[in-house]
């Protein structure tokens, strides 16, 4: 666009100078010249004005749409426009002023006078000098008149010479020449006009002619007769103006008619200068506007560029740098902003850096977090939870997933059993203001389902404030292990300590029999007899339990093959045939492959029947359903009966030795059960029955 | 577009107005006739008579002294066969009217440079009306082509500031582009 405006007006304004040199100089250049000129030199301001109206439309639509620095650049052209128009309009005005003024001033009363004195002089001296002529001519005239034919050529000699004539000529009537006398250099004269012939027959003509810059006389007279009343002869005098005279009267003749030339064209004179100076004006203001345009853009665009560079680093973007090379403030300031972005960007990219490194450390501790199976909770000052785990909302049963921000209070927990273990936390914390780890247990004493829960405390400073981290676990299937080992160690030393005793036993009991019965009476040999058999039976009940202990102390030892589970199912249901209780298979597929211990899940299933069988007793139609779904990698299969169930009390701890609500049971079968599950990485669940019975759940991996 | 379409519309008025100055200007100030095209001896003669009307402006300029050249333009030529002119004869001459302060009498100076001066401006001009056997140069004696003439006033010769006072109509004085058969007029 500079580009534009500049050739533009540099055009013009070499345009407008060859016109205003075109008014000087009126050889070189013609009046269709200067018209083109002037038509050329519109065009260029019509060109300026198009280019100018299009950059204020941009220039204003850039402020309507609130671009940076286009109101700062709408100023500078303002002020530069108004510091080019009013100067140059006066200059204008002034010019315009002084120029009619000056036109004018060449013209005055003064100078007219003197040049029309002087013409008039001039005038008046060539009639004096025609007026001589006209009496020499005539006195000539009648000299010739008077004197003989035959010697009129010498009088006419004698007379011109005696006036100091240059030429005189006699003609006829039909111009025809008579006789001639005239200086020695003098050419041959000039025939005269018929008219100027015709004119002198009537009397005196005399003429004045300017030939070849010189300013010569002409005289014709008639020439009277003696003989006829008419004359038939002319004299014609032909007498140049004295050149010192001729030379004065031409110039003063020229300069009057110069100034004569000037007056009359005095106005178009003024208006061509007013319309040459009206161009220049409206060229150079033009011209002014449209550099307003390029030089506020030049200074306006740096300042734009820092603007926009500001804003984009007001919105985080810190790369931004900004072209400019100039040596000036703007370009100084242009350096140290880039200098400053560079700065702010290098440190903007090391925080991303430490933040990444952050949100990594973070996400690999919110990973940790998310896969720890205790609970984690981190509480401020004012017992506000600031973080916490999947694990934590799960142990504690949060009422959202995430209770991050939210008070630590008994309402935090959807389960009421968890309010003590809430408060006793909250006890801690708010009221002890402890400053070294405090741990505790807690059992949730719940009868369906116990849990023992273990909270550890640790209290974390910075600076002036204090956050707790609590880590909750849940130890009881811990716990339930632990004491599950416990008992085993107890079965398999009760087991070893009594296992021995008992075939000794069981032997000495019978040789007692086997010796005494043919010494005793009938009586007591029935006594001995009864005896005998108690300790015998008692002595198997023992070894039965005995082999229960041995069983469920044995360390797992698993022989794990791929073998069909409903096949299996329909094998052991075969055994029950014979009984009254009525089983009932279920399952989409009859081919389901497990890859398991068979023995141990044979034994699982016939545990778990056996279980069904025992609560079926009083039952008048006993019935076991079998249902066996297939899930992915998971077959899941349920026993269900509608025996008398299992109590509620002993629901929560159904799977722990020798707990059974069966009046001769070991309570180690459940236990067991629960056991080769766990094995197989199984899970087991016992629930009652809606309205009769109970439903036994177990999941097995395929 | 939309200040393109007004700058347009301007420039279209700009160009109206010259136009029609233009148009007035062409007004015939000149009238040519009794066009007579002698050859005699290898030359052409030409004789016409003319009708030179000023306007008061224009004679109020030729009174205060500034010179009135008027050039006479005469072309011959004939149209070949495919119809482009073949130029015979092109000839330009001048004649001039001036007011003589000194002398106080208008002078008219013909094509062959020959003065003849006049009380008045009226005379001086009949003197303009008839050119008689004008010799305007060597040439073969045509049985056909065209004749042209045009006579109009130099304003060259004018001074600077009415040369380019082109508003002013005064000193368009011109006839118009006149053409004669040679065969019909010899």
């Amino acid at each position: 666009m500079k580009y534009i405006i500049t050739t533009v007006a540099f055009i013009g304004i070499a345009l407008l100078i060859l016109l205003a040199k075109s008014l000087s100089n009126s050889e070189l250049v013609s009046s269709d010249t200067f018209r083109l000129l002037l038509i050329f030199n519109i065009v260029f301001i019509f060109a300026l004005i198009v280019l100018i109206t299009i950059q204020i439309a941009k220039l204003l639509h850039n402020v309507k749409r609130e671009i940076v620095g286009s109101r700062l650049t709408m100023r500078l052209v303002l002020s530069f426009a108004t510091v080019v128009i009013i100067p140059v309009t006066i200059v204008y005005l002034v010019s315009v002023s002084f120029l009619t003024k000056s036109i004018e001033s060449w013209f005055n009363v003064q100078v007219e006078s003197a040049l029309q004195g002087g013409l008039s002089l001039g005038q008046k001296t060539l009639d004096i000098l025609l007026k001589d002529i006209e009496l020499k001519s005539k006195s000539m005239a009648y000299s010739i008149g008077a004197a003989e034919e035959s010697s009129s050529s010498e009088i006419l000699n004698d007379l011109r010479e005696k006036f100091s004539i240059q030429e005189a000529v006699i003609f006829d009537a039909n111009s025809k020449i008579l006789s001639v006398s005239g200086d020695y250099h003098t050419p041959l004269p000039a025939l005269p006009k018929q008219e100027d012939l015709m004119r002198a027959s009537e009397g005196f003509f005399g003429k004045i002619e300017e030939i070849d810059g010189k300013i010569f006389m002409k005289a014709y007279v008639p020439i009277p007769s003696k003989k006829l009343l008419r004359t038939d002869k002319i004299i014609q005098i032909t007498q140049p103006i004295p050149q010192s005279i001729s030379d004065i009267a031409l110039s003063v003749e020229s300069v009057y008619e110069d100034y004569q030339t000037l007056a009359y064209s005095r106005s178009s004179l003024k208006i061509i200068y007013t319309i040459t100076l009206t161009l220049v004006l409206l060229l150079a203001i033009l011209s002014a506007v449209a550099a307003s345009f390029v030089i506020s853009r030049r200074i306006s665009e740096p300042i734009s560029l820092l603007a926009e560079a500001t804003r984009q680093i007001a919105i985080g973007k810190y790369n931004k740098t900004i072209p400019g090379n100039s040596k000036d403030e703007l370009g100084l300031l242009v350096k140290s902003f880039n200098s400053m972005t560079m700065k702010l960007s290098d440190a903007t990219k090391s925080s991303e850096k430490s933040r990444e490194r952050l949100e990594v450390a973070r996400a690999f501790l919110d990973k940790i977090l998310t896969n720890l199976s205790s609970g984690v909770i981190v509480i401020d000052n004012d017992g506000v939870i600031k973080l916490h785990n999947i694990a934590a909302s799960k142990i504690i049963e949060f009422k959202k997933i995430n209770m991050t921000d939210m008070k630590f209070t008994n309402d935090i927990s959807k389960n009421k059993i968890y309010q003590p273990i809430i408060q006793r936390i909250n006890t801690i914390i708010l009221t002890k203001k402890i400053v070294k780890e405090e741990s505790f247990e807690f059992n949730t004493n719940n009868k369906n389902n116990e849990e023992i829960i273990r909270v550890q405390i640790t209290p974390l400073r910075r600076e002036r404030n204090i956050s707790y981290i609590l880590v909750i676990d849940d130890i009881t299937e811990l716990t339930k292990g632990q004491r599950n080992q416990a008992w085993s160690e107890i079965a398999r030393r009760l087991a070893h300590e009594i296992k021995n005793p008992l075939t000794p036993i069981q032997l000495s009991a019978e040789r007692i029999e086997h010796k005494l019965k043919d010494k005793l009476s009938n009586e007591d040999l029935i006594m001995l007899s009864k005896s005998t058999a108690t300790i015998v039976n008692q002595v198997q009940a023992l070894k039965t339990m005995v082999n229960e202990f041995s069983e469920y102390s044995r360390p797992p030892e698993r022989k794990i093959k791929a073998f069909n589970l409903f096949e299996l199912f329909e094998n052991i249901i075969e055994l029950y045939h014979a009984t009254k209780i009525k089983i009932t298979l279920n399952a989409s597929n009859k081919l389901i492959s497990i890859k398991a211990d068979e023995n141990k899940i044979r034994q699982i299933i016939i545990n778990l029947i056996e279980n069904a069988k025992d609560g079926l007793v009083k039952e008048k139609s006993p019935k076991v359903i079998i249902d066996i779904i297939e899930d992915n990698n998971w077959v899941t299969f349920t026993i269900k009966d509608n025996g008398m169930g299992i109590s509620e009390e002993l629901m929560g701890r159904i799977f722990e030795p020798y707990v059974t609500s069966k009046a001769n049971g070991t309570g180690l079968g459940l236990a067991i059960v629960n056991k080769i599950i766990e094995e197989h990485s199984g899970i087991i669940n016992i629930e009652r029955n809606k309205v009769k019975g109970t439903s036994v759940s177990v999941r097995l991996p395929k | 577009m939309h200040y393109l379409k007004k700058i347009s519309n301007k420039l279209a008025i700009i160009c109206m107005v010259f136009f029609s100055i233009h148009a007035y200007s062409i007004d015939q100030k000149i009238e040519t006739n009794n066009i007579k095209l002698d050859f005699e001896g290898g030359y052409y003669f030409l004789s016409y008579s003319q009708s030179i009307s000023l306007l008061s402006e224009a004679r109020e300029a030729l009174s205060k002294g500034i010179p009135f050249h008027f050039q006479v333009i005469v072309k011959i030529y004939q149209k070949n066969k495919y119809g482009f002119s073949n130029v015979i004869l092109y000839k330009e001459f001048y004649f001039q009217l001036k007011y003589k302060s000194l002398l106080k009498k208008y002078m008219v100076s013909d094509m062959n440079n020959q003065k003849s001066y006049f009380s008045n401006i009226d005379d001086a001009l009949k003197k303009l009306s008839y050119i008689e056997k004008w010799n305007i140069g060597p040439s073969i004696n045509l049985k056909e082509g065209t004749l042209e003439l045009k006579t109009k006033l130099d304003k060259k010769y004018l001074p600077k500031a009415l040369q380019i006072n082109f508003n002013d109509k005064s000193w368009d004085v011109k006839s118009v582009l006149t053409k004669y058969e040679i065969g019909k007029l010899n």
